[in-house]
Protein backbone atom coordinates (compact mmCIF):
# COMPACT_ATOMS: atom_id res chain seq x y z
CA UNK A 1 0.00 0.00 0.00
CA UNK A 2 1.45 3.09 -1.01
CA UNK A 3 1.70 5.82 1.44
CA UNK A 4 -0.70 8.54 0.44
CA UNK A 5 -3.24 5.24 0.21
CA UNK A 6 -2.29 4.49 3.39
CA UNK A 7 -2.94 7.95 4.95
CA UNK A 8 -6.52 7.88 3.33
CA UNK A 9 -7.34 4.72 4.70
CA UNK A 10 -6.54 5.90 8.16
CA UNK A 11 -8.20 9.24 7.84
CA UNK A 12 -11.19 7.69 6.07
CA UNK A 13 -12.42 6.77 10.00
CA UNK A 14 -12.71 10.26 10.49
CA UNK A 15 -16.54 11.66 10.92
CA UNK A 16 -17.35 13.42 8.13
CA UNK A 17 -15.17 12.53 5.83
CA UNK A 18 -15.65 9.72 2.49
CA UNK A 19 -12.53 8.40 0.68
CA UNK A 20 -13.36 9.29 -3.05
CA UNK A 21 -12.27 6.53 -5.45
CA UNK A 22 -11.03 9.43 -8.21
CA UNK A 23 -7.88 11.25 -8.17
CA UNK A 24 -9.47 13.98 -10.08
CA UNK A 25 -12.79 15.83 -10.26
CA UNK A 26 -15.59 15.06 -9.88
CA UNK A 27 -14.84 13.17 -6.88
CA UNK A 28 -17.48 10.75 -5.29
CA UNK A 29 -16.10 12.03 -1.83
CA UNK A 30 -14.40 14.69 0.18
CA UNK A 31 -11.36 12.89 0.92
CA UNK A 32 -8.82 12.52 -1.79
CA UNK A 33 -5.57 11.64 -2.69
CA UNK A 34 -3.56 14.62 -5.01
CA UNK A 35 -3.31 18.12 -4.30
CA UNK A 36 -5.91 20.56 -2.87
CA UNK A 37 -8.60 21.31 -5.48
CA UNK A 38 -10.55 24.54 -5.90
CA UNK A 39 -14.62 24.42 -5.19
CA UNK A 40 -15.00 26.19 -8.40
CA UNK A 41 -14.11 23.49 -10.25
CA UNK A 42 -17.07 20.88 -8.77
CA UNK A 43 -15.20 19.62 -5.58
CA UNK A 44 -16.70 19.75 -2.17
CA UNK A 45 -15.62 22.96 0.50
CA UNK A 46 -15.18 21.11 3.29
CA UNK A 47 -12.60 18.31 2.22
CA UNK A 48 -8.89 17.06 2.69
CA UNK A 49 -6.64 16.35 0.30
CA UNK A 50 -3.53 13.93 0.36
CA UNK A 51 -0.23 14.69 -1.36
CA UNK A 52 2.88 12.73 -1.49
CA UNK A 53 5.82 14.80 -0.97
CA UNK A 54 8.71 12.86 -1.58
CA UNK A 55 10.81 11.96 1.93
CA UNK A 56 14.13 11.28 3.27
CA UNK A 57 16.88 9.54 1.97
CA UNK A 58 17.15 5.84 1.70
CA UNK A 59 18.62 3.66 4.50
CA UNK A 60 19.66 1.04 1.91
CA UNK A 61 20.86 -2.26 3.27
CA UNK A 62 23.80 -4.03 2.53
CA UNK A 63 23.71 -7.17 0.02
CA UNK A 64 20.02 -7.18 -0.36
CA UNK A 65 17.98 -4.92 -2.89
CA UNK A 66 15.86 -3.69 0.59
CA UNK A 67 15.84 -0.45 1.99
CA UNK A 68 14.56 1.10 4.91
CA UNK A 69 12.49 4.21 3.58
CA UNK A 70 10.75 7.01 5.09
CA UNK A 71 7.97 8.75 2.59
CA UNK A 72 6.56 12.04 3.50
CA UNK A 73 2.89 13.06 3.29
CA UNK A 74 1.45 16.09 3.12
CA UNK A 75 -2.29 16.77 4.62
CA UNK A 76 -4.09 19.68 3.67
CA UNK A 77 -7.49 20.58 5.05
CA UNK A 78 -10.04 23.27 4.35
CA UNK A 79 -13.01 24.73 6.22
CA UNK A 80 -16.49 25.62 4.60
CA UNK A 81 -17.11 29.31 4.33
CA UNK A 82 -16.50 31.09 7.82
CA UNK A 83 -15.86 28.23 9.95
CA UNK A 84 -12.91 28.67 11.46
CA UNK A 85 -13.73 26.23 14.27
CA UNK A 86 -15.25 23.34 12.17
CA UNK A 87 -11.79 23.40 10.61
CA UNK A 88 -9.91 23.28 12.81
CA UNK A 89 -11.72 20.88 14.72
CA UNK A 90 -11.27 18.72 11.39
CA UNK A 91 -7.40 18.97 11.14
CA UNK A 92 -7.04 17.79 14.80
CA UNK A 93 -9.02 15.09 14.36
CA UNK A 94 -7.39 14.19 10.90
CA UNK A 95 -3.78 14.03 12.67
CA UNK A 96 -4.59 12.23 15.55
CA UNK A 97 -6.51 9.67 13.42
CA UNK A 98 -2.92 9.48 11.90
CA UNK A 99 -0.34 9.75 14.36
CA UNK A 100 1.48 6.58 15.68
CA UNK A 101 -1.53 4.30 14.47
CA UNK A 102 -0.55 1.17 12.77
CA UNK A 103 -1.31 0.54 8.98
CA UNK A 104 -0.24 -3.47 7.93
CA UNK A 105 3.60 -3.42 6.02
CA UNK A 106 4.58 -0.33 7.84
CA UNK A 107 6.87 -0.08 10.85
CA UNK A 108 5.86 3.17 12.10
CA UNK A 109 3.19 6.36 10.69
CA UNK A 110 3.99 9.94 12.54
CA UNK A 111 2.49 13.22 12.35
CA UNK A 112 5.33 15.87 12.11
CA UNK A 113 3.87 18.49 14.22
CA UNK A 114 1.95 18.42 17.26
CA UNK A 115 -0.74 20.74 15.87
CA UNK A 116 -1.85 21.60 12.29
CA UNK A 117 -0.45 24.42 10.69
CA UNK A 118 -2.74 27.31 9.90
CA UNK A 119 -1.95 28.36 6.13
CA UNK A 120 -4.64 30.51 5.29
CA UNK A 121 -7.68 32.86 5.33
CA UNK A 122 -8.79 32.90 1.52
CA UNK A 123 -10.94 35.37 -0.37
CA UNK A 124 -14.40 33.72 0.60
CA UNK A 125 -13.51 33.09 4.01
CA UNK A 126 -12.73 29.79 4.12
CA UNK A 127 -9.58 28.59 6.33
CA UNK A 128 -6.98 26.27 5.53
CA UNK A 129 -4.56 23.93 7.97
CA UNK A 130 -1.71 21.59 6.57
CA UNK A 131 0.26 19.18 8.30
CA UNK A 132 3.07 16.76 6.99
CA UNK A 133 3.37 12.96 7.93
CA UNK A 134 6.60 10.74 7.89
CA UNK A 135 5.60 6.82 7.09
CA UNK A 136 8.01 3.91 7.61
CA UNK A 137 8.51 0.78 5.81
CA UNK A 138 11.22 -1.65 4.53
CA UNK A 139 10.88 -1.97 0.69
CA UNK A 140 12.09 -4.23 -1.76
CA UNK A 141 13.31 -3.24 -5.24
CA UNK B 1 39.37 -0.05 -12.14
CA UNK B 2 38.00 -2.58 -9.66
CA UNK B 3 36.20 -0.25 -7.16
CA UNK B 4 32.68 -1.42 -6.18
CA UNK B 5 29.72 0.30 -4.40
CA UNK B 6 29.55 -0.29 -0.70
CA UNK B 7 25.79 -1.66 -1.23
CA UNK B 8 27.05 -4.64 -2.24
CA UNK B 9 28.81 -5.88 0.63
CA UNK B 10 27.84 -8.03 3.00
CA UNK B 11 28.43 -10.19 6.03
CA UNK B 12 27.97 -14.10 6.19
CA UNK B 13 27.73 -16.21 9.55
CA UNK B 14 28.13 -19.97 10.47
CA UNK B 15 28.42 -21.98 13.27
CA UNK B 16 30.05 -24.89 11.47
CA UNK B 17 32.01 -22.85 8.39
CA UNK B 18 29.94 -24.96 6.16
CA UNK B 19 26.49 -23.21 5.85
CA UNK B 20 26.50 -19.62 6.11
CA UNK B 21 23.59 -17.22 6.31
CA UNK B 22 24.21 -13.75 5.60
CA UNK B 23 23.50 -10.92 8.14
CA UNK B 24 20.61 -8.92 7.46
CA UNK B 25 19.27 -5.10 7.91
CA UNK B 26 23.11 -3.87 7.78
CA UNK B 27 23.76 -0.04 6.87
CA UNK B 28 27.37 -0.62 7.34
CA UNK B 29 30.72 -2.96 8.38
CA UNK B 30 34.27 -2.69 9.56
CA UNK B 31 37.02 -4.86 9.56
CA UNK B 32 40.58 -4.56 11.32
CA UNK B 33 43.24 -7.12 9.49
CA UNK B 34 46.66 -7.18 10.44
CA UNK B 35 49.02 -8.64 13.24
CA UNK B 36 50.72 -8.54 16.84
CA UNK B 37 54.21 -7.63 16.60
CA UNK B 38 57.32 -8.45 18.65
CA UNK B 39 59.40 -5.82 19.82
CA UNK B 40 63.17 -7.30 19.26
CA UNK B 41 65.28 -4.32 19.60
CA UNK B 42 68.27 -4.78 21.13
CA UNK B 43 70.01 -2.09 23.25
CA UNK B 44 71.91 0.31 21.39
CA UNK B 45 70.15 -0.09 18.29
CA UNK B 46 69.38 2.60 16.36
CA UNK B 47 65.82 2.01 14.77
CA UNK B 48 63.21 -0.17 16.56
CA UNK B 49 62.94 -3.35 15.13
CA UNK B 50 59.56 -5.78 14.99
CA UNK B 51 58.52 -9.47 13.90
CA UNK B 52 55.35 -10.05 13.00
CA UNK B 53 53.51 -12.71 15.28
CA UNK B 54 49.96 -13.13 15.60
CA UNK B 55 47.50 -12.72 13.21
CA UNK B 56 44.44 -10.53 13.83
CA UNK B 57 40.41 -10.14 12.69
CA UNK B 58 37.87 -8.62 13.65
CA UNK B 59 35.40 -5.94 13.63
CA UNK B 60 32.29 -4.76 13.26
CA UNK B 61 28.79 -3.99 11.49
CA UNK B 62 26.05 -1.90 12.30
CA UNK B 63 21.98 -1.65 11.05
CA UNK B 64 18.63 -1.94 12.54
CA UNK B 65 17.51 -4.60 14.40
CA UNK B 66 15.30 -7.59 13.30
CA UNK B 67 14.46 -10.26 15.41
CA UNK B 68 13.37 -12.65 12.83
CA UNK B 69 16.51 -11.98 9.85
CA UNK B 70 17.87 -15.48 9.74
CA UNK B 71 21.10 -13.78 10.27
CA UNK B 72 20.84 -12.28 13.15
CA UNK B 73 19.25 -14.95 14.81
CA UNK B 74 22.15 -17.27 14.36
CA UNK B 75 24.30 -14.60 16.06
CA UNK B 76 21.64 -14.19 19.29
CA UNK B 77 22.04 -18.13 19.63
CA UNK B 78 25.47 -17.98 19.59
CA UNK B 79 25.85 -15.40 22.19
CA UNK B 80 23.08 -17.56 24.27
CA UNK B 81 24.65 -20.96 24.18
CA UNK B 82 27.46 -19.15 24.39
CA UNK B 83 29.72 -20.42 21.16
CA UNK B 84 32.17 -19.09 18.53
CA UNK B 85 31.10 -18.45 15.40
CA UNK B 86 32.37 -18.24 11.92
CA UNK B 87 32.38 -14.59 10.14
CA UNK B 88 32.86 -14.15 6.73
CA UNK B 89 33.00 -10.47 5.29
CA UNK B 90 32.78 -9.28 1.89
CA UNK B 91 33.89 -5.92 1.46
CA UNK B 92 33.73 -5.79 -2.32
CA UNK B 93 30.72 -8.01 -2.56
CA UNK B 94 33.15 -10.94 -4.07
CA UNK B 95 36.30 -11.24 -1.93
CA UNK B 96 36.20 -12.58 1.98
CA UNK B 97 38.19 -12.59 4.68
CA UNK B 98 36.72 -14.89 7.22
CA UNK B 99 37.68 -16.60 10.47
CA UNK B 100 36.10 -18.13 13.48
CA UNK B 101 35.41 -15.12 16.14
CA UNK B 102 34.00 -14.12 19.68
CA UNK B 103 30.47 -12.21 18.74
CA UNK B 104 29.04 -9.10 20.71
CA UNK B 105 25.84 -7.56 19.91
CA UNK B 106 24.67 -4.40 20.85
CA UNK B 107 20.59 -3.29 20.71
CA UNK B 108 19.52 0.22 20.72
CA UNK B 109 16.02 1.48 20.51
CA UNK B 110 14.80 5.54 20.47
CA UNK B 111 11.34 6.76 20.40
CA UNK B 112 12.13 8.45 17.06
CA UNK B 113 13.88 5.69 15.29
CA UNK B 114 13.61 2.17 14.45
CA UNK B 115 15.61 -0.20 16.59
CA UNK B 116 19.16 -0.49 15.55
CA UNK B 117 21.63 -3.58 15.85
CA UNK B 118 25.32 -3.70 16.34
CA UNK B 119 27.71 -6.30 16.23
CA UNK B 120 31.15 -6.82 16.74
CA UNK B 121 33.45 -9.80 16.30
CA UNK B 122 37.07 -10.63 16.84
CA UNK B 123 38.97 -13.89 15.47
CA UNK B 124 38.90 -16.39 18.60
CA UNK B 125 39.57 -19.82 17.12
CA UNK B 126 42.92 -20.44 17.14
CA UNK B 127 43.57 -20.40 12.94
CA UNK B 128 44.41 -17.48 10.94
CA UNK B 129 42.04 -15.85 9.04
CA UNK B 130 41.38 -17.27 5.66
CA UNK B 131 41.01 -15.43 2.92
CA UNK B 132 39.40 -16.01 -0.41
Amino acid sequence: MEPDVAIVSLLSRVTGLRASQSTENPFDGNLWRGPMREPEEGCPVKAVSVLSTGGLSHDRFLGTSTDLRVSTVQVRIRSENHDFSGGQELARACSDAIDCHDVAGYIDIRVREPEPNYLQRDDVNRHHWSFNVELWRTVAD
Amino acid sequence: MALTPGRISKLEVSADDATYTQVGRLNSIDGDIGYDSADVTSFGDYAKAQYPTLSKFSGSASGRYDHVDAGQVIIMAAIDTPALLWVRAYFDGTHFRKCQCTVNVKIGAKEEDVPTFEFSFESAGGARPVAG
